[in-house]
C-alpha cells in the first residue's frame, strides 16, 4: 500500500504558468518532490502548445525549466527513473509523484488512455530525447494525428535510447460471452481467385549468395525514406496519380485524386517548398486538359485566398519573398493579386500584413491600376501598405498616387508619400505637394519634406520655403527643423540665402534690437545653420558678427557653425 | 541552457506542430466529436424514454428520426461505429467524446447499457427508424436475471437487428497483466494483425474510411516481438488465404527493412503499407466484380485516397500500393518508391514460393535473373542476405539424417547458412512427437550438405550479376552447382576397393563408369526425394526423384526434350509447340500441361512421352564415363516441370543397362569378379519380374559362397551376356558383393 500523496502548498506560479493551471505538487521525500516537479514541468511544457505558439517566450521558459528539473530528478533518483502509469497518477517506487484528475490536464491519464503502463528515464538522458518526448506529448495534448498515430506508436517510432515504456492494448472487453456474437452482417469480400496472377516472367535461376551491401547503397536507401525527402515523395505521388488519370483504362478518377493534390499543395506550402510545387504544374496542366468535369480543373483551383494565406503564414517574419514562390505563382492560374489585396485588407497582424504587402508589390507591377484604384478609397493601415506596395510595383504611378494622398492625416503615410515625392521634386506639382507637407502636424513629416525639397532647382521653392520658415517661426518651429531649413535654403540658392539670413539677423525695429523674440530667435537659428553652409568670406563675417551679439544656445550654434566651416575649409584645402 | 539551443528546440517544436496541424483533418475530428456528442445524447434519451413510454407513442417520432439520421451520418463517415462507455467516459472509434464539458450523457448512457451487462455498442450500418424502435424495445425489456448480455443478444438476433452488436463492459487494461498471455503471445499478435488486415479489407471494400491505427499497432507489436523473422513458415489459423499472404508479405517486408537498417518510423510505415498493399482487390465495379490484376494497385490507391488529412505515412502508403507491381527500373518513368520496390520483391517472392510452389532458394534464384530490371538489385541482395542460404520453410537434413524445417533465418552474415530450425523428423523419416528448436549458429549440429563458412563477398556492385540466358527449351530448372567443398572427396572407383553402397550423404562427386546406375539404384532404395544432376562440363542431365521414383527428367540435348519427342512421335506441329512454349513461359506453366490444356495431347499421351523422355535420359547418362554429379534434397517440382506419375525404377535401370553397348563399360562397371556374390534379401519383387532369361540363369548360381567369376561360368552364358546380366542384377539391387 502506498501512502497518500502529501500535498504541499505551491509557491506563486509565474504569470505564464498561471494561464496553464498547474497540477498538484506531491512527494513524500526530497527525491519524490524532485520527480514531481520534473513531471509537472513536463506536463506544463507539453500543454503549453494549446495556448502558445511554439516560438513564444513562455514556451522557452518552460523548456528551460524542464531541462533543469529533469536533470535534477535524475540526479536525485540516483539511477533509472521508472514510473508506473496509473489512471490519474504516476508512481515511483510505490510513491505517487504525480496526480491530476482533470482529464484534459492530466499527463497520467493521457498516457494511461493510450495504453502506456510504464515510462522510464535512464541516466544520461539527452536533451534531444527529452525534446522528442515533449514533441510526442504535445501532439497528443493538441489533439492532432489521432487517426494515424497514438502515444504508443509515436513512442515506438521515436526509438528512444534513454526513454523506455511498456504498453498494453488500452481497452479490454471483460468476460467471456455465454454465446457467440452475431456475425458481422456485411457479405464478406474476397479477392478474385487469380489474384496476383500471372506471376512475372522470370529467367533461369542465377546463383545467389551472401554479399555485403555497400554502405553507400544503404545510405541512399535511407535517404529515400528520410524526412528530408518528404517534399519530393509528395510530388512524386501526385505525379504518379496524375499519370494514372491520363490512362483512360485506369480506375482512378480526378475526384479521387483531387483532395490529395490539395493536401500536398498545402503541405509543400507549409514547408516552403515552392520549387517542388512548381514541378506539379505541368502535370496538372496536362491533366486539366482532359478533365471533363463540370467544375474547374485542379490546377484552376490551385490558387486562391486560402493557399495564399498559408503562404503568408509560412513566410511570416522571413523578409523577402523567395524567387521560387513568385515563379510558382506565375505558373498557377488565378488572380493572385486580387486575392492578396483582399487578404491584406482583412488582416490585422503586422507581420502577415508585411508579407501580403510584399506579395502585392511583387504581383502588382503589371497591374498597377488595380492598386491605385484600391488606394483611392483606402485609409489607415491599408492605405499605407498599398502605397508601399505601389512604390515598389510601379514607382511612377506611386508618385501620382502620392499627390492624391498627401492630405491624408496619417503621419506614417505622409512620410511614405514624402519619400516617394522626393524623387520627383523637380516637377512643380510635386514640389508644391511637398511644400504643402511642410505644414504637416508631425515633425518627422515636416523634416522629411524639408529634406526632399533640398533637391529642387526651382527658385520658387526657395521663396516658398523662406515664407514657410517665417510663418512657422511664429507657430511651433522646432530648432531641429530650423536647422534643416537653414541648410536647405543655403543649398537651394546660396546668394539668396545669404541675403535672407542677413536680413533676419539684422533687427529692423528698436524692439527687435533690444529684445529677441522667440520667433526671431528661430529665424536666427535658421540663419546661423544656413550661413554655416555658405561658402565665402561674407557669410563668415556675418557669423562672427552675430556671434558677438548672441548668447546661450544660439551663441553655441554660431561657434559650432564656425568650427564646422574651419573643418570644411581644411578638408577642401586638403583635397585641393 | 544556451540561447541557441533553446531557439533550436523551439523551432523544432514549432515545425513539428505546424506540420502536424497542417496535416490533421480537423474538420473530420471536429465533426466526429460534435456528431458523437449528439449521438450519445440522443441514444441516451431514447433508451430512457423506452422505460417510460410505449414504443408507439408519438413522442418517439422525432428522437428516433434524429438518432437514425445521426447514426446514418456517422456510419457514412466512419464505417463501423464503436461506441464504448468506460467509467464516465464515452469513446467513439477511439475519439473521446467530451461529455463532461458539455454536461451530462456519458455516465447515464453507461448506466443504461450496464443494466443489460453491456459496455458498448458496435453499429455496422445506419438503421431504419423501425429497426431503431425495435432496438429501444429490446433495451426497454427487463434485463434477464442471469446472463443479461447473452439474453439481449439473443433478442437482437431474433428481431433481426443485425446492424448492431452488443459489447461487454470495458475497462482499462492494467499494466503487466497478461490475458492468457495475449499481450506477448506471438500467435495472438499475428492473429490480431491478421484480423486488422481482414477488417481493413472488408471495411474499405464496403466503402468505409480507412482507420490505419489498428494496423499500425499491429505492426508495432510484430516489430517488438521480432515476428518479422520468427516463425515465418507458419501462418496464423483462421485467416483467408489472401489475408495470410498479406501478413506474410508484411513480415517479409519488415525483415528486409531491418536488414537494410531502415529507421523504426520507416519500418512502421512500411509494415502498414504492406498490410494494405492488396486492398485494391476489395473494390467492386458496378457489376460487383473485383478488379483485374493490372488495376488492383490503382483501385487500392483509390480506396486509400478516401482517408482525409495529410500525413507523410499516407503518402508513403499510397506510393507503395500504387507502385508495388511496377518494375524497379522503369526506364524514363519515375522510379517506384522504396517501399513499392520492397513490396514488389516480397510480394513476388511469397507468390513464387506459396502459389507457384518453388523452393524458397529457387524462387530467389529466379528472381535474381531479373535483378536490375523487375527488381532493385540492392534490395534483392538484401532479401537474400536476410533470408539466408536456407530461407524459412526450407526443409533441410542434418548430418545425422534427421530432417528439419527452417523457421527463422540466422542472424548476421556469420549465420547466413546456419538458420534456426525445428527438427521434426527422425533419420528414418518418421515424425518426431515434439519438434526440437535449434539455432544452428549456436549449435554443433551441421547440415549434411553444409559448405564451410565463408566470409561474405565484397559489396554488391551497381550492375546486377549477368542473368543466365533463359533456355526456353529446358524443361527442368537447373541451378548452377556450387563448387564442391574441399572437405568432400569423390567416392573411390568401384574396382579399387570393395564397394559399399554409395553414401548418399556425400551427394556430389566425380562420375566413373557405372556410377549413374548405382546412384539411381541407391536413391530408389532409400526413397529419396530431390534432384540428381549430372554434368560433364558441356552437357547436363537431371532426374527428379520423389520418394525414390523418377518423376521427371531434363537434358540439354535437344533430342531429349519434350518438343523433340512430340515431333518425332508426330503428335503435333512445330508451330503449335512454339505457341505452347510461349504460353508456358508467360504463365510459368509446364509445356506438357499447356499442351494438354490446349487439347493437343491427351493426359495418357503426355505420361507416355514423359516416360520415354526419362528412359532416354537415363539410358544416356548410364553410359557416361566422366563428369560430375550432385544430388539436391527437396521434393517440390519446379514451376515448369511436367511430372510423371512415377516411372518404374527397375524398368529404367534395366533399360539403362541394356542400353550400354560397349562391353568394356560393362566389364569396368562390374568390377573385381573374384568377390563372392550374395543375394539381397530386400530385393524388389518388381525387379524380379523384369529379369530376362540371362539374369534368371545367373541368379540361380548365386548362393552366397560362389565368387562371381565361377557363377558366370556355371551359368553357361556367353561372356558378354553373362557380364551384362551381372550388371543388371547388381544395378537392380538383387545381388551384391559380399563384405
Amino acid at each position: 500500500m502506498t501512502d497518500a500523496p502529501r500535498l504541499t502548498t505551491a509557491p506563486a506560479p509565474s504569470p505564464a504558468s498561471q494561464e496553464l493551471l498547474e497540477e498538484s505538487r506531491v512527494g513524500g521525500s526530497e527525491a519524490a518532490r524532485a520527480v514531481n516537479l520534473c513531471l509537472l514541468a513536463l506536463s506544463r511544457t507539453a500543454r503549453a502548445f494549446t495556448l502558445y505558439d511554439a516560438r513564444n517566450q513562455a514556451v522557452g521558459e518552460f523548456l528551460t525549466d524542464l531541462d533543469t528539473k529533469i536533470k535534477r530528478a535524475l540526479a536525485v533518483a540516483g539511477g533509472p527513473l521508472d514510473l508506473e502509469v496509473r489512471g490519474y497518477e504516476l508512481a515511483w517506487k510505490g510513491d505517487v509523484v504525480y496526480v491530476e484528475r482533470e482529464r484534459e490536464r492530466s499527463l497520467a491519464f493521457r498516457l494511461y488512455r493510450d495504453g502506456v503502463r510504464r515510462l522510464g528515464f535512464l541516466p544520461g538522458l539527452a536533451w534531444e530525447e527529452v525534446l522528442g518526448l515533449v514533441e510526442i506529448l504535445s501532439l497528443r495534448y493538441t489533439g492532432v494525428r489521432q487517426q494515424e498515430d497514438d502515444l504508443v506508436t509515436l513512442l515506438s517510432k521515436a526509438s528512444f535510447k534513454s526513454i523506455s515504456f511498456t504498453a498494453v492494448e488500452g481497452l479490454a472487453e471483460e468476460g467471456q460471452d455465454e454465446e457467440s456474437r452475431p456475425e458481422a452482417p456485411a457479405q464478406p469480400l474476397e479477392p478474385p481467385a487469380d489474384w496476383d496472377l500471372p506471376l512475372p516472367g522470370l529467367g533461369a535461376p542465377v546463383a545467389v549468395g551472401l554479399r555485403r551491401l555497400a554502405p553507400e547503397a544503404l545510405a541512399a536507401l535511407a535517404a529515400e525514406a528520410a524526412d528530408q525527402s518528404a517534399p519530393s515523395e509528395c510530388v512524386d505521388l501526385v505525379l504518379d496519380l496524375l499519370d494514372c488519370l491520363t490512362d483512360e483504362r485506369d480506375p482512378l478518377e480526378a475526384d479521387d485524386v483531387e483532395p490529395l493534390a490539395f493536401e500536398v499543395r498545402d503541405f509543400l506550402i507549409q514547408e516552403g517548398e515552392f520549387g517542388a510545387l512548381r514541378r506539379l504544374v505541368p502535370a496538372l496542366e496536362r491533366c486539366g486538359a482532359g478533365d471533363l468535369r463540370p467544375q474547374a480543373s485542379i490546377l484552376a483551383r490551385f490558387g486562391g485566398p486560402a493557399p495564399l494565406s498559408r503562404i503568408a503564414q509560412r513566410l511570416r517574419g522571413s523578409g523577402t519573398l523567395p524567387e521560387d514562390l513568385l515563379r510558382y505563382l506565375e505558373a498557377v492560374p488565378g488572380d493572385h493579386l486580387a486575392d492578396a489585396l483582399a487578404l491584406l485588407e482583412a488582416e490585422r497582424d503586422a507581420t502577415l500584413r508585411a508579407v501580403y504587402t510584399e506579395l502585392v508589390a511583387s504581383l502588382g507591377h503589371e497591374r498597377p491600376r488595380l492598386l491605385t484604384e484600391r488606394l483611392a478609397s483606402a485609409e489607415g493601415l491599408l492605405a499605407r501598405d498599398l502605397f508601399a506596395a505601389l512604390s515598389v510595383a510601379a514607382p511612377q504611378q506611386a508618385v501620382e498616387a502620392a499627390l492624391q494622398l498627401k492630405d491624408q492625416p496619417d503621419p506614417e503615410l505622409q512620410l511614405a508619400v514624402v519619400k516617394v515625392l522626393a524623387g520627383a521634386v523637380d516637377q512643380a506639382p510635386v514640389a508644391r505637394a511637398v511644400l504643402a507637407l511642410l505644414g504637416a502636424s508631425d515633425e518627422r513629416v515636416r523634416t522629411a519634406a524639408v529634406a526632399a525639397l533640398s533637391a529642387s532647382r526651382d527658385s520658387r521653392v526657395f521663396d516658398a520655403l523662406a515664407r514657410h520658415v517665417q510663418e512657422r517661426a511664429h507657430h511651433g518651429l522646432e530648432t531641429d527643423e530650423a536647422e534643416a531649413l537653414g541648410a536647405v535654403l543655403a543649398g537651394l540658392d546660396p546668394e539668396a540665402a545669404y541675403r535672407l539670413f542677413s536680413d533676419w539677423m539684422h533687427p529692423r525695429t528698436f524692439l527687435q534690437r533690444v529684445v529677441e523674440s522667440p520667433s526671431q530667435r528661430l529665424l536666427h537659428w535658421t540663419a546661423v545653420s544656413g550661413l554655416g553652409r555658405l561658402p565665402g568670406e561674407e557669410p563668415e563675417k556675418l557669423l562672427r558678427w552675430f556671434l558677438g551679439r548672441s548668447s546661450g544656445d544660439l551663441h553655441q550654434l554660431c561657434l559650432a557653425a564656425l568650427v564646422q566651416r574651419r573643418r570644411d575649409q581644411r578638408q577642401r584645402d586638403g583635397h585641393a | 541552457m544556451p540561447e541557441a539551443d533553446l531557439q533550436r528546440a523551439q523551432e523544432r517544436l514549432a515545425h513539428t506542430l505546424e506540420r502536424a496541424r497542417a496535416s490533421e483533418d480537423r474538420e473530420l475530428m471536429n465533426r466526429v466529436r460534435d456528431e458523437g456528442f449528439q449521438l450519445v445524447h440522443l441514444l441516451n434519451g431514447v433508451l430512457r424514454m423506452g422505460h417510460l413510454h410505449s414504443l408507439d407513442n408519438r413522442a418517439f417520432d422525432a428522437p428516433v428520426r434524429d438518432l437514425a439520421r445521426a447514426l446514418g451520418r456517422l456510419c457514412d463517415l466512419l464505417g463501423t461505429l464503436s461506441l464504448i462507455t468506460i467509467e464516465d467516459q464515452v469513446y467513439l472509434n477511439e475519439v473521446r467524446i467530451r461529455m463532461d464539458e458539455r454536461g451530462g450523457g456519458g455516465r447515464e448512457l453507461g448506466a443504461e447499457l450496464a443494466l443489460h451487462g453491456l459496455g458498448g455498442l458496435r453499429v455496422h450500418a445506419g438503421p431504419s427508424e423501425g429497426a431503431l424502435r425495435q432496438l429501444v424495445a429490446c433495451f426497454a425489456r427487463k434485463p434477464a436475471e442471469k446472463e443479461p448480455r447473452a439474453a439481449l443478444r439473443a433478442v437482437l438476433r431474433e428481431q433481426g437487428l443485425d446492424f448492431v452488436e452488443a459489447l461487454g463492459p470495458f475497462r482499462f487494461r492494467l499494466g503487466g497483466e497478461a490475458e492468457s498471455g495475449r499481450a506477448r503471445d506471438p500467435r495472438q499478435v499475428l492473429q490480431r494483425a491478421g484480423a486488422a488486415v481482414e477488417e481493413a479489407f472488408q471495411a474499405l471494400g464496403h466503402g468505409r474510411l480507412l482507420n490505419p491505427l489498428p494496423a499500425r499497432r499491429a505492426v508495432t507489436e510484430m516489430l517488438a516481438a521480432g515476428l518479422e523473422r520468427e516463425g515465418l513458415e507458419v501462418d496464423p489459423q483462421g485467416l483467408t488465404p489472401h489475408a495470410t499472404h498479406t501478413l506474410r508479405v508484411t513480415r517479409l517486408s519488415l525483415l528486409l527493412g531491418r536488414e537494410l537498417g531502415l529507421a523504426e518510423s520507416v519500418l512502421q510505415d512500411l509494415g502498414v503499407a504492406a498490410m494494405f498493399h492488396d486492398v485494391g482487390y476489395s473494390a467492386r465495379d458496378e457489376q460487383g466484380r473485383p478488379p483485374a490484376f493490372g488495376h488492383h494497385p490503382s483501385q487500392g490507391a483509390r480506396l486509400l485516397l478516401r482517408q482525409r488529412g495529410f500525413h507523410l505515412s499516407k503518402v508513403r502508403r499510397l506510393r507503395a500500393v500504387l507502385g508495388h507491381h511496377t518494375p524497379a527500373e522503369a526506364g524514363r518513368r519515375r522510379r517506384p518508391a522504396l517501399m513499392a520496390r520492397i513490396l514488389r520483391l516480397t510480394d513476388d517472392y511469397d507468390n513464387l514460393v506459396r502459389r507457384a510452389r518453388l523452393a524458397p532458394a529457387q524462387a530467389l534464384g529466379r528472381m535474381a535473373s531479373a535483378a536490375g530490371s523487375l527488381y532493385d538489385s540492392v534490395l534483392l541482395q538484401g532479401l537474400v542476405n536476410a533470408l539466408g542460404a536456407f530461407p524459412p520453410g526450407t526443409r533441410v537434413t542434418l548430418e545425422d539424417g534427421r530432417s528439419a524445417v527452417v523457421v527463422a533465418p540466422g542472424r548476421g552474415a556469420a549465420a547466413f547458412a546456419r538458420p534456426v530450425i525445428v527438427i521434426d523428423r527422425a533419420a528414418d523419416g518418421s515424425r518426431l512427437p515434439r519438434g526440437e528448436r535449434v539455432d544452428l549458429a549456436r549449435s554443433p549440429l551441421r547440415l549434411h550438405d553444409e559448405p564451410p563458412a565463408q566470409p561474405p563477398e565484397p559489396a554488391a556492385s551497381a550492375a546486377p550479376p549477368p542473368a543466365a540466358p533463359h533456355d526456353d527449351h529446358f524443361d527442368l530448372v537447373l541451378v548452377e552447382p556450387a563448387p564442391p567443398p574441399p572437405s568432400l572427396s569423390a567416392p573411390p572407383p568401384l574396382e579399387a576397393a570393395p564397394t559399399p553402397p554409395l553414401a548418399l550423404r556425400r551427394v556430389r562427386g566425380e562420375i566413373v563408369q557405372g556410377i549413374p546406375i548405382r546412384l539411381m539404384h541407391d536413391l530408389h532404395r532409400e526413397k529419396r526425394s530431390g534432384r540428381l544432376i549430372f554434368d560433364d562440363g558441356g552437357q547436363r542431365r537431371a532426374l527428379l526423384f520423389v520418394q525414390g521414383n523418377v518423376v521427371a527428367a531434363a537434358s540439354t540435348l535437344p533430342e531429349h526434350r519434350l518438343a523433340a519427342l512430340l515431333l518425332r512421335a508426330d503428335l503435333t506441329e512445330l508451330e503449335t509447340i512454339e505457341r505452347a512454349q510461349a504460353d508456358a513461359l508467360r504463365r510459368v506453366q509446364p509445356l506438357g500441361a499447356v499442351l494438354v490444356e490446349m487439347g493437343v495431347l491427351e493426359p495418357e499421351q503426355l505420361e507416355m512421352l514423359l516416360r520415354a523422355q526419362a528412359r532416354l535420359v537415363v539410358s544416356d547418362v548410364a553410359t557416361w564415363e566422366d563428369g560430375s554429379y550432385h544430388f539436391e534434397d527437396g521434393d517440390a517440382p519446379g514451376l515448369e516441370e511436367d511430372v510423371s506419375e512415377g516411372l518404374s525404377m527397375p524398368g529404367l535401370v534395366q533399360g539403362a543397362v541394356r542400353a550400354i553397348r560397349d562391353p568394356d563399360v560393362v566389364r569396368f562397371a562390374i568390377g573385381d569378379l573374384a568377390r563372392v556374390l550374395v543375394r539381397c534379401i530386400d530385393g524388389e519383387a518388381e525387379a524380379r519380374r523384369l529379369l530376362g532369361p540371362s539374369e534368371e540363369a545367373l541368379l540361380e548360381q548365386v548362393d552366397g559362397r560362389t565368387p562371381a567369376r565361377l557363377a558366370l561360368g556355371a551359368s553357361g552364358l556367353p561372356p558378354d551376356d553373362g557380364q551384362r546380366a551381372l550388371l543388371a542384377l547388381l544395378a537392380l539391387g538383387l545381388v551384391e558383393y559380399a563384405g
